[in-house]
């Protein structure tokens, strides 16, 4: 049990130290990997991520640990969990991002998904020009190129 | 993931796809999450989409995830124009139904042409030339003729690799009197490889009838089925030992057309029921659990397309006087083996696919993408 007790502090980009359990730490699977390895170090500097978004992705962890560790995991847990995950990646665009881009880099699986599977969703519902103006996109193509594009896709958008 | 990067290097010199995400993850996001059916609306988006809705990297991709998706195309003879289109199963965007829509990148030159399925690609083979058309783009392609005349043929793949083409072959040609060219024909197969896109030396079958037409035919655990309309020229060919049989009198007693086959069990529907055989068994069953629903609606229909929709799927399409006009619908079936080795059927939907139905159909093929 003196394993999960541990503690270890990550270090965010501004310096600032999160302080967590091993076993949450363990959920980033770069740290996991660090660990293995013999890096025994108590605080582990992660310099690309900052507070904002490090403070995110450790309260994403906890909770999943938290629900992992409970026994006899019922089928109401994991309906809270994916509750719990649906608000957690209701956030605005950049910051949608910058969890992508951290759960990519620390290699947290589920956050990845959920991330990932947001921006899917965002982009079923729309028209061309809304998925340029919600990703910031650059319409680099001509109107006579765009309308080319159009005739070679015509099938897809008949009445 | 390095190998995608690779590949993906050739795109990498667009602008980024999503400015603040890295092109990988954004590739997994269309290639896993983004459903096939609204490819079109991103390859409007920039350049970057459309190069990467259109490269083989996204297909890979999905290939290596497990996730890829059938899409069934038609090829539809207009009684209006006489002319054959290539059309495609889209399932739109908006309110989920099911449309057969044309296709107007690909020219089909003639009508009467057999089709065929291999991976991503459509194999054409008519009386003018012979093409291979790839369905992630939409593009088309001349490939090598068959090197002889053939009539009277079928064409299968066997393995997702080999197209054979059996039928009757022009074997001799003798000058006679007067110089008149008398030519003997003989039954043939003629495979084409794929992969090298070659075609191998025909294998002449002496002691068989020629002139005969099959109605259909079908691949099972790698046989081709050839089905005669009279019983008695209705032949299995076993393509890796190069063998001839007759078909089992089970699968021949009935006149099954435009059957097709899911999980190596063969489907079609004579108007009246969705009839399974299974090869293992050698027994015909009919689908459960569709009830009158199908018959009803088929009820007035000539004949029924059944075409293999994924692993545990098929889609049927069918003419049907509706609402004063004549028009094509397609129905897609969920198909269950239950315990006892009986299949069910659900009918997940059925769609009036072509309103104007002044079409024949030609022919139906499902593609993996």
């Amino acid at each position: 049990m003196s394993e999960s007790n541990k503690k270890i502090s990550l270090i965010s980009s501004e310096g600032e130290a999160f302080e967590v359990s091993e076993a949450v730490a363990r959920e980033f699977e770069i740290v996991a990997h660090m660990l293995e390895d013999g890096c025994s170090g108590s605080s582990i500097p992660i310099t690309t991520v900052d507070s904002n978004i490090l403070g995110k992705v450790i309260e994403y962890c906890t909770k999943h640990v938290e629900v992992g560790n409970v026994e006899g995991n019922s089928e109401k847990a994991e309906k809270d969990l994916e509750e719990f995950d649906k608000r957690f990646i209701a956030v605005e665009m950049n910051t949608l991002f910058s969890l992508i881009l951290a759960a990519n880099y620390l290699n947290v699986k589920g956050l990845l998904n959920i991330g990932c599977q947001k921006v899917a969703d965002t982009i079923k519902d729309m028209k061309p020009e809304e998925v340029r103006s919600i990703f910031n996109i650059e319409n680099d193509y001509t109107p006579a190129e765009e309308e080319v594009v159009r005739k070679e896709n015509e099938w897809a958008f008949q009445p | 993931m390095s190998e995608l990067m690779e590949q993906f290097l050739a795109l990498s010199v667009s602008p980024p796809l999503i400015p603040s995400l890295p092109d990988d993850v954004t590739v997994d996001i269309v290639a896993a999450r983004v459903p096939i059916n609204h490819y079109p609306t991103l390859s409007r988006v920039s350049k970057s989409f459309r190069k990467l809705i259109a490269s083989p990297t996204l297909y890979k991709r999905r290939s290596q995830l497990g996730i890829t998706q059938h899409r069934v195309y038609a090829v539809l003879h207009s009684r209006k124009t006489r002319a054959s289109s290539f059309y495609i199963l889209h399932r739109k965007v908006d309110d989920c139904s099911n449309r057969l829509v044309v296709v107007r990148s690909i020219t089909l030159k003639s009508s009467c042409g057999n089709y065929v399925p291999v991976g991503s690609k459509v194999y054409v083979f008519n009386d003018l030339d012979a093409l291979s058309i790839d369905c992630t783009s939409h593009t088309s392609q001349s490939i090598p003729e068959i090197p002889q005349r053939m009539a009277y043929k079928v064409v299968n793949v066997v393995d997702e690799k080999k197209i054979y083409v059996i039928g009757d072959s022009v074997c001799h040609v003798v000058k006679e009197e007067g110089g008149v060219l008398r030519e003997t024909w003989k039954k043939a197969v003629t495979v084409f490889d794929t992969e090298t896109q070659l075609w191998e030396p025909k294998l002449v079958k002496e002691d068989m009838f020629v002139g005969v037409l099959w109605s259909d035919s079908v691949v099972m655990d790698g046989k081709i089925y050839m089905k005669d309309y009279s019983k008695g020229n209705s032949f299995v060919y076993e393509p890796d030992e190069r063998k001839w049989e007759l078909m089992d009198e089970v699968l021949n007693s009935k006149a099954w057309e435009g059957a097709c086959v899911v999980d190596n069990v063969l489907y079609y529907h004579d108007l009246r029921a969705l009839r399974a055989y299974d090869p293992k068994q050698s027994c015909w069953s009919v689908v459960n659990g569709l009830g009158d629903f199908l018959v009803a609606k088929t009820a007035r229909s000539r004949w029924c397309h059944a075409v293999n929709y994924g692993e545990k799927k098929l889609a049927l399409f069918f003419h049907k006087n509706h609402e004063g006009k004549e028009v094509i619908f397609c129905a897609e079936i969920a198909l269950e083996r239950r315990q006892g080795g009986e299949i069910w059927g659900q009918m997940e939907s059925c769609d009036v696919v072509i309103e104007d139905g002044l079409f024949d159909m030609v022919k139906f093929v499902s593609v993996s993408l």
